[in-house]
């Protein structure tokens, strides 16, 4: 036997080896085939655009891994497989290469490369074990256990095994050409052929020896081949999946701004309004669904999932998927399906919606396995929206973006769901009936309730100073900030005090400012997110139609606003329909003047434990994160400064307050309070004061303070009261008598 | 079944109407009008009954201006079939009698089993038009339902009254009007309001329906307005601050009012 000694034996293993190979890839194309079909058949999507950008994208979130850190042991642990079974591929494309052309590559045959190659295959291993104790023993809730998690740790293992076996073997069979034979599998030669006292030198075995040697080296070599190719088939049916399609997902991933939702062009010619079928999404929305690889980060953190709602942003991405799949006639392992969704193959796991009944159930390998033979599955589904996801699940969402901002893989669960709330509001007029008021509301009165444009005036009327009104200015008058009261600031009698201090700020820091009084109307926010599109873009117009007057005729520079939902979208989604405008936040507004100077703030609220709560439209949605803070750390001088505590979940993790996504103006039948659990987590630091900077957090929080009794511990305070609270000598605050009753006649 | 709706549009009703000093009638021009509220609540009865008798046809019907198409649209947007718009210059300024006669002779043309209309507009608040109509067409009015059934060609309701409600049914076609405590009427889908934009609307004039320009309009109105006044201030509302008496408070003052 010569030197050169290689498992296929020349040119019918090479044969033989095409036919295995070739065999096996054209098996996985032919079942991913319909799959690749369906999502380029998606809506169109422009995901194409800076490539420059999308390309750091795979770097930094593929494969630097970046969003898995923020759950730092899983992430870690994540990380190591991934970069582990990275570097293993090197190891296995050169002991497949050498099974065929017994040629030694420089480098990759070094000692060096064999031996980190090594390390990492430990590293795999060890990483197996951990995913493998916490699907048996620590069993998150949030993750879908299924039989599949098993399979691919087999997998895995049945696939580094059979690298060291190679390793092992070939070291034994021709010894002479493995200077670079590794560590690992040099150890593991030696102990499955022990060297015997009669043989040339220890690592030389004789003839006999490495015939055998050869054998068994031919049967790993070949074991390793079918397994991969296996586990190459095997994966489509896989949340495993995820290792190939998260490439694309991370390089495809939303580059718009966050808080902004796609637009419904031509809103009046189309056909057919938001989605409620496979067809009707984007092509990037179904490649999400394939991403997904079932962590239940997204899960984790959704408070509606968090308060018992039947809503769990994973279960919607799978039963899209599900349907997506049962079109691709493609099984998904350890998946059943019935009314109510998708769900693991345990039932045990809170994926299943709980009054899915046992009968109803079906195995998904079975409704596949009945579509081979000639039967379309997908009529056995019951239909997406209403049936596998609920509209109980569509209307828990509060668009807080915590999942969105989870999720390894950026799924964007959010568009998906206002998605299918267009299909409900707009093609079947089917929502929540708290819900018919305020869009009538909207319509008629141009606010959530009936009150008259005029009304919005009523807080000007106790300022000690008057305020300007845009329409009443003479043209060519100019106005450098105008301040975007909104719908809460303007109407609302707690928020009209948030209106009046910071009024006050604006007066006294002498900047020369506007309002647009009767003029404004709400900005949208709350008719887009719970899906009446179409009321949301005359409102959109009628607003911007307004400012784009003013912003000409007196020279606008900027909007200020205290709410983050009108602040969202007036930045965010106006510039869909034409409508530019700089707008920033009050405390950023506020910071700055501090900054400046031209605000002070003094020690009327030395030593008090204050709390922050990040609004979602403001923080997740607009990463304004500092400036508030930043407004309350300046509150006092020197050893009076406040208090500052942070709640557990704070900044990009915030916990909403439950009010965002037309929430607030929803009924929380199901489960516990959202606003409640938030309060209780603020006044579980101690806290005398949760700082707020939303008119929306400040009514919930209101509410859920009643409603855990917490009213002789803690105050909710927009930013702006709390500056100025914190003087001496106080100016006319309105709002200090903040626990008096909100005005009811 | 034919099913006649009666509607109206006004004014935005959370604005304040403006009278025309002269007129004395409410001036519309540069303000927001919209499908009077309380017609919504019809119109979702009649609907409810099409669901439930499939080939209903439920027709939306208006006296008024030629944007009053926008109210008789939204009605079609929310499910009805078909609208018939009564607008003519020469009908300016009739009373409710002439409106009533005008509508009846519309409706007529439809041959309905039932007619529904509010109990009163929400910008002039007469009242009289349902009446009117029920005596033009010369079938029974059940009037102020807070319920309606449909059964062996019957129309049963109960009626809202101060006390309670009394049951009374008439044998159809009839005349009904409904209050706000009836049902919740659906928001029109979007789907709808584009749907809306197809279905036909008949057009029609006061000649068309057979009547003179005297007949009709200011020349044909025997009501006159005299004058008009603002309502009343409403007075300030009593805070009662929980002492550990609000109740016994709150329970006296309803006591008061005659209320319990």
């Amino acid at each position: 036997m010569p030197e050169h000694v290689a498992p296929t034996n020349g040119p019918l293993g090479w044969l033989v080896f095409l036919l295995v190979v070739g065999g096996a890839l054209y098996l996985v194309g032919r079942r991913i085939a319909p799959l690749i079909k369906l999502i380029r058949q998606g809506k169109p999507e422009n995901r194409t655009d800076d490539l420059g950008q999308r390309s750091w994208f795979f770097v930094s979130n593929y494969l630097l891994q970046k969003r898995l850190f923020r759950k730092p042991i899983p992430g870690t642990i994540h990380a190591l497989l991934f970069w582990g079974f990275l570097v293993l591929q090197v190891g296995v494309g050169y002991s497949i290469f050498y099974g065929l052309i017994p040629l030694e590559i420089p480098i990759i045959a070094s000692r060096p490369v064999a031996t980190i190659v090594d390390i990492f295959i430990v590293v795999i291993f060890l990483t197996t074990i951990y995913f493998g104790i916490r699907r048996a023993f620590i069993k998150p809730r949030y993750l879908t256990i299924t039989k599949d998690g098993w399979i691919v740790i087999a997998f895995i293992n049945l696939s580094i095994l059979t690298e060291i076996l190679i390793e092992a073997f070939a070291w034994r069979a021709a010894p002479s050409v493995g200077t670079g034979y590794p560590p690992l599998g040099r150890r593991l030669g030696e102990l499955l052929i022990p060297s015997s006292p009669g043989w040339p030198s220890p690592t030389e075995p004789p003839v006999s020896v490495r015939q055998m040697a050869l054998f068994l080296w031919q049967i790993a070599w070949w074991a390793k081949v079918i397994v991969i190719m296996a586990f190459l088939y095997y994966i489509p049916t896989s949340k495993h999946f995820h290792i190939f399609t998260t490439i694309f997902n991370t390089f495809f991933q939303n580059t718009r701004p966050k808080g902004a939702l796609q637009k419904i062009e031509n809103i009046e010619e189309v056909e057919h309004y938001g989605s409620n079928k496979v067809e009707d999404f984007t092509w990037k929305d179904l490649l999400d669904t394939v991403a997904c690889t079932e962590c239940g980060r997204c899960t984790e953190v959704c408070p509606a999932n968090a308060t018992g709602k039947p809503l769990n942003p994973k279960k919607i991405i799978i039963d899209i998927k599900t349907q997506l799949y049962a079109k691709s006639h493609i099984p998904m392992t350890g998946h059943t399906v019935g009314v109510g969704g998708t769900r693991n193959d345990r039932g045990e796991n809170q994926d299943a919606t709980p009054q899915l009944r046992p009968a109803e159930v079906k195995s998904l390998e079975t409704t596949a396995g009945a579509a081979d033979s000639g039967s379309d599955s997908v009529l056995d589904l019951p239909p997406l929206v209403g049936g596998m996801i609920t509209q109980d699940e569509l209307w828990a969402c509060t668009t807080c973006r915590a999942c969105m901002t989870e999720c390894p893989v950026f799924i964007e669960h959010v568009p998906k769901i206002v998605d299918m709330r267009r299909f409900l509001v707009l093609e079947e007029s089917e929502f929540p009936p708290e819900v018919v008021p305020l869009f009538n509301n909207l319509e008629r009165n141009g606010n959530p309730w009936t009150m008259r444009p005029e009304e919005r005036m009523e807080w000007t009327t106790k300022m000690p100073f008057d305020i300007r009104v845009l329409a009443e200015l003479d043209e060519g008058e100019e106005v450098d900030v105008l301040f975007w009261v909104g719908c809460m600031g303007s109407l609302d009698q707690r928020n009209k005090k948030v209106t009046q201090n910071l009024a006050m700020i604006l007066e006294e820091a002498g900047l020369n400012w506007a309002i647009l009084g009767p003029e404004e109307s709400c900005s949208g926010d709350p008719a887009r997110r719970i899906g009446n599109e179409y009321l949301y873009q005359m409102l959109a117009e009628q607003n911007i139609e307004t400012l784009n007057g003013y912003k000409e005729a007196h020279k606008l520079k900027k909007v200020v606003t205290a709410c983050p939902h009108c602040f969202n979208t007036i930045k965010n989604e106006y510039p869909q329909f034409n409508g530019h405008f700089e707008v920033v936040h009050h405390t950023q507004l506020i910071s700055k003047l501090l900054e400046e100077g031209k605000i002070k703030t003094a020690d009327g609220l030395a030593n008090t434990k204050i709390t922050y709560h990040d609004p979602c439209y403001l923080g997740r949605y607009n990463d304004v994160y500092d400036a508030p803070r930043f407004v309350l750390n300046s509150l006092g001088s020197g050893l009076k400064k406040v208090d500052f505590v942070e709640m557990p979940r704070n900044k990009s993790k915030s916990f909403c307050c439950g009010g965002g996504g037309g929430r607030a103006w929803m009924e929380e039948r199901i489960g516990s309070r959202v606003n409640q659990t938030r309060i209780q987590e603020a006044a579980d630091t101690g806290a005398e004061v949760v700082a707020a900077g939303c008119p929306f957090c400040i009514t919930m929080f209101e509410d859920g303070i009643k409603g855990k009794g917490l009213e002789e511990k803690l105050r909710v305070l927009d930013v702006t009261e709390l500056v100025q609270l914190s003087r001496k000598p106080a100016l006319p605050v309105a709002s200090v008598e903040q626990k008096q009753t909100t005005g009811e006649e | 079944m034919n099913i006649v709706v009666c509607v109206k549009q006004v004014p935005e009703p959370t604005g304040t109407n403006r009278i025309d000093p002269k007129s004395l009638r409410i001036l519309r021009e540069g303000v927001d009008s919209v499908l009077d509220p309380a017609d919504e609540f019809s119109i979702e009865a009649a609907l409810q009954i099409q669901e439930a008798n499939p080939g209903t046809n439920v027709v939306v019907v208006s006296m008024g201006p030629d944007r009053a198409l926008e109210a008789i649209r939204r009605g079609l947007a929310m499910g009805a079939n078909k609208g018939v718009l009564v607008s003519d210059a020469n009908l300016a300024g009739s009373d409710a009698l002439t409106t009533a006669k005008v509508l009846a002779a519309a409706i007529k043309r439809e041959n309905p089993d039932l007619v529904l209309c509010a109990t009163e507009s929400s910008d002039a608040y007469t009242g009289m038009v349902p009446g009117g109509i029920a005596h033009h067409l010369g079938l029974p009015l059940l009037s102020y339902a807070k319920k309606l059934t449909l059964a062996g060609g019957k129309v049963q309701i109960e009626r809202q009254t101060e006390a309670g409600f009394q049951r009374v049914e008439a044998q159809l076609p009839a005349v009904v009007t409904v209050t706000g405590s009836i049902n919740t009427p659906r928001y029109p889908a979007l789907k709808g309001i584009m749907q809306a934009k197809k279905k036909p609307v008949d057009q029609l004039t006061a000649a068309d329906l057979g009547f003179s320009p005297e007949q009709v309009g200011e020349k044909g109105a025997k009501e006159k307005v005299l004058g008009w006044a603002p309502a009343e201030q409403r007075k300030a509302g009593t805070v009662i601050k929980d002492d550990g008496t609000a109740a016994t408070q709150i329970a006296d003052f309803l006591a008061q009012l005659k209320v319990i």
